[in-house]
């Protein structure tokens, strides 16, 4: 496992620029006008462009964050538009941005390449944002605890790494993240903080490795 | 050790650029079809009602196409001043650049700005399909910015499938043929290549322009037809090494700095170390002039001789009139001695000292020596301190540059770029090179006055965007897209019943997107009435200060 050092300095650095990178959330008659997009995709795929054109960048960078390596996310992302067109006939607007239907399938996809070559899934990560998950724990930001963190996190499940990847690793709002694991905001909520309580009993029980 | 998961601390994210490679929607749509045509069939019996609805539309279709030219391009359309096309300011016009040819030649139409248009010989017919001979005068006109869109009243809206785009351009222009003042049309399958030159604004870093398709205005359907990509390139020999360019400047400037720093505190004079008279070698004795540098040395000075030999040939050689001392690296002398005649001798000499006096420049060297040492470390330390400074300096102002370059950094810069559009077209009248975006903004209904509460020509404000060649259109009391930009520079503009353009600058057009139902526009009203359309471009312009 990597060393990670000098954490305190950066996190203070980087706290206040955080809160800017939330995404911002799409208003119902932005939605619409997309849905209007979609329909018009649905009767000629080659109306799909303008909605290939605007999610081909967040969607990359959405998988290469889950994979590391940009021929494969490449890949993978083609297989994810691919499987959008081909099955863009089933989609019907339910009040939730077109794009929480592309990241599930492109969450799926992921899932599928993990399963089909039997290596370790990547989680990627910025300091700065475990020195904030830290915070909601409660624990001492340093660096032995950072190191006992990353332990908790290997030992956790995908599906409880998904939702700790989505709030703190990408900052997404409870609202999105919903809309793209097909559950309710409040559940989202409640699996996360519960997640949190279990890593937090996790690192009072444990020692951090090596000291 | 990870057992479940790779973690990946702090990677380095790719690039717009690199995404942007491997981007590809005309393969993806290939592969989807490609795929689809590997699915099984529909049965047969499945399509008996849609076959024989199809039949009944196809026999429609067929009457309506032979029986109107509602499809046929080149059906007269008239003056394209027509209830589709309102220019706001009908007194100033792009004038068409008219020129005569003979129409069974072919012939290139070149025009200033790069533009030419390739017309292959017969292309023309009459409206009942007789070719054309002759003389034929063919008429040209380009509109390249939002003024020229402006002043055209050429609507820039596009409707696709229900939905309203807005169309940003990348060059448009309008072209017609006349044969005796008889308008004229392309005969069919008749093609004429056009390219136009224009400008569109992009961020710096990008390399390829974006893509832009070509459409052709249908003043009929009042719409715009879809017609190809265009094929875009850029044509400005853009310096991709603009950034090492100013990377080079600023690392310039500041070893310049760096060296000026060190001359203006000069470095202390080392002290010469006295050297003591060896008794068995031959020594001079001169008496130099109190201005001469030999002279500053130590007092009592001898000149010593390395070489015996040297020695015997300087005091045998004759009489020596004047002697010259040129100083060497390792602290001894060339001696020149010069004779009447203008004979000279050379040997190489070191001043030493005996005695007393040796003793005295020894204790006095020691002093000046710890003093030169003190004021060697203070120049040392104080030209530390205003290098680090300006090296911070340097580093501050070279970040700024690379965030200005970087294609990653949340602050994007635009540039103008010179673009060549190519395509061919069928048809003659109003062909565009666009791509159509989502208006975006809110959708409110706006009132619009002006400061003199004079009534507008045509109760409509037109929104410009200095990086878009388009003009959004609010209509008064009707719901419209506003989208107004934090970090473009835009404006609001309109004109009178009077002629009297009324506006708002970019500094006073709002930033935040409107909140509320209604947006009230209030524009301001200048006393001038352009006349032409210099005029005008005097008046509208983004930066103020040229207002």
């Amino acid at each position: 496992m990597r060393t990670i050092s000098q954490i305190n300095r950066r996190i203070a650095g980087n706290q206040a620029n955080s809160m800017s990178l939330k995404p911002k959330t799409l208003t119902e008659e932005t939605m619409l006008a997309e849905w209007a997009e979609v329909q018009a995709a649905q009767k000629n795929p080659a109306r799909f462009r303008p909605l290939y054109e605007r999610y081909y960048d967040p969607i990359f960078r959405f998988i290469f964050k889950r994979t590391g390596e940009e021929a494969l996310c490449a890949d993978i992302c083609s297989q994810v538009f691919l499987k959008a067109l081909q099955k863009l006939s089933t989609y019907t607007y339910k009040g939730v941005p077109f794009s929480a239907w592309l990241y599930r399938i492109a969450s799926n996809e992921v899932a599928q390449h993990y399963r089909n070559s039997g290596k370790r899934r990547v989680v990627s990560i910025e300091e700065n944002q475990l020195g904030e998950m830290m915070e909601e724990v409660d624990v001492r930001v340093d660096e032995n605890q950072l190191q006992l963190m990353l332990e908790v996190l290997d030992d956790m499940p995908l599906e409880s790494m998904q939702l700790i990847e989505m709030r703190y690793f990408e900052q997404r709002p409870f609202k999105e993240i919903a809309q793209i694991l097909n559950i309710t905001e409040s559940n989202a909520k409640v699996k996360t903080y519960r997640i949190l309580e279990r890593m937090k009993k996790k690192m009072n029980k444990r020692k951090p490795s090596g000291f | 050790m990870e057992k479940n998961y790779n973690f990946n601390i702090n990677p380095k994210k790719p690039s717009k650029e690199a995404i942007q490679k491997h981007q590809n929607f005309d393969a993806l749509l290939e592969q989807f079809e490609a795929e689809k045509a590997t699915t099984k069939p529909t049965p047969v019996r499945r399509l008996w009602p849609l076959l024989g609805g199809l039949a009944v539309a196809a026999a429609i279709l067929f009457f309506i196409i032979t029986n109107t030219n509602l499809f046929d391009l080149n059906a007269p359309q008239g003056e394209m001043q027509t209830a589709f096309i309102q220019p706001p300011v009908p007194e100033i016009k792009k004038q068409f650049i008219n020129q005569k040819y003979k129409s069974n030649k072919k012939k290139l139409f070149q025009y200033e700005g790069g533009s030419s248009v390739y017309v292959p010989a017969g292309s023309f017919r009459f409206a009942d399909g007789r070719a054309v001979e002759g003389d034929v005068e063919l008429q040209f006109r380009e509109y390249k910015d939002f003024i020229d869109i402006f002043i055209s009243g050429i609507p820039m809206k596009y409707d696709s499938a229900g939905v309203e785009y807005q169309l940003e351009s990348a060059g448009m222009m309008e072209i017609r043929a006349l044969k005796d003042g008889e308008e004229v049309f392309l005969q069919p399958n008749n093609v004429l290549t056009v390219e136009l030159v224009s400008e569109i604004s992009v961020p710096a870093h990008v390399n390829v322009p974006p893509g832009f398709n070509i459409y052709h205005l249908d003043t009929t359907a009042k719409n715009w037809k879809y017609k190809g990509k265009d094929n875009i390139q850029f044509i400005d020999k853009y310096n991709p090494e603009s950034y090492d360019k100013e990377l080079k400047v600023l690392k310039n400037n500041f070893d310049t700095n760096i060296k000026n720093l060190e001359s203006s505190w000069p470095i202390p004079i080392k002290p010469v170390k006295p050297q003591k008279a060896d008794g068995d070698k031959y020594a001079f004795d001169f008496e130099f002039a109190e201005d001469s540098e030999v002279s500053k040395l130590y007092t009592n000075t001898m000149w010593q001789v390395d070489n015996e030999v040297d020695f015997k040939k300087a005091t045998q050689g004759g009489n020596w009139v004047d002697v010259k001392m040129e100083k060497q690296g390792d602290g001894r002398f060339k001696m020149i001695l010069i004779g009447e005649k203008g004979e000279q001798v050379s040997l190489f000499v070191e001043p030493v000292l005996r005695g007393t006096d040796f003793q005295n420049a020894l204790i006095n060297y020691e002093i000046e020596y710890k003093k030169y040492n003190n004021a060697l470390a203070e120049r040392t330390q104080k030209l530390q301190i205003q290098k680090a400074e300006l090296e911070k300096e340097f580093n501050i102002k070279r970040n700024q540059i690379t965030i200005k370059w970087n294609s990653d950094s949340n602050e994007i810069i635009y540039v103008k770029r010179k673009v060549r559009n190519r395509f061919t077209i069928n048809a003659l009248g109003i062909w565009n090179c666009d791509r159509p975006v989502l208006p975006g903004g809110a959708r409110v209904t706006a009132t619009i006055s002006t400061n003199k509460k004079e009534r507008l020509r045509k109760a409509n404000v037109y929104l410009a965007d200095e990086r878009s060649n388009t003009i959004y259109e609010i209509k008064q009391k009707e719901k419209t897209n506003i989208k107004y930009h934090s970090s473009n520079k835009q404006l609001l503009f309109s004109l009178t019943e009077k002629g009297n353009v009324a506006l708002l600058t970019p500094e006073e057009v709002p930033v935040n997107q409107p909140t509320d139902n209604i947006q009230n526009i209030i524009l301001k009203q200048l006393e001038t009435v352009p006349k032409t359309e210099e005029e005008l471009r005097k008046l509208l312009k983004f930066d103020r200060e040229e207002i």
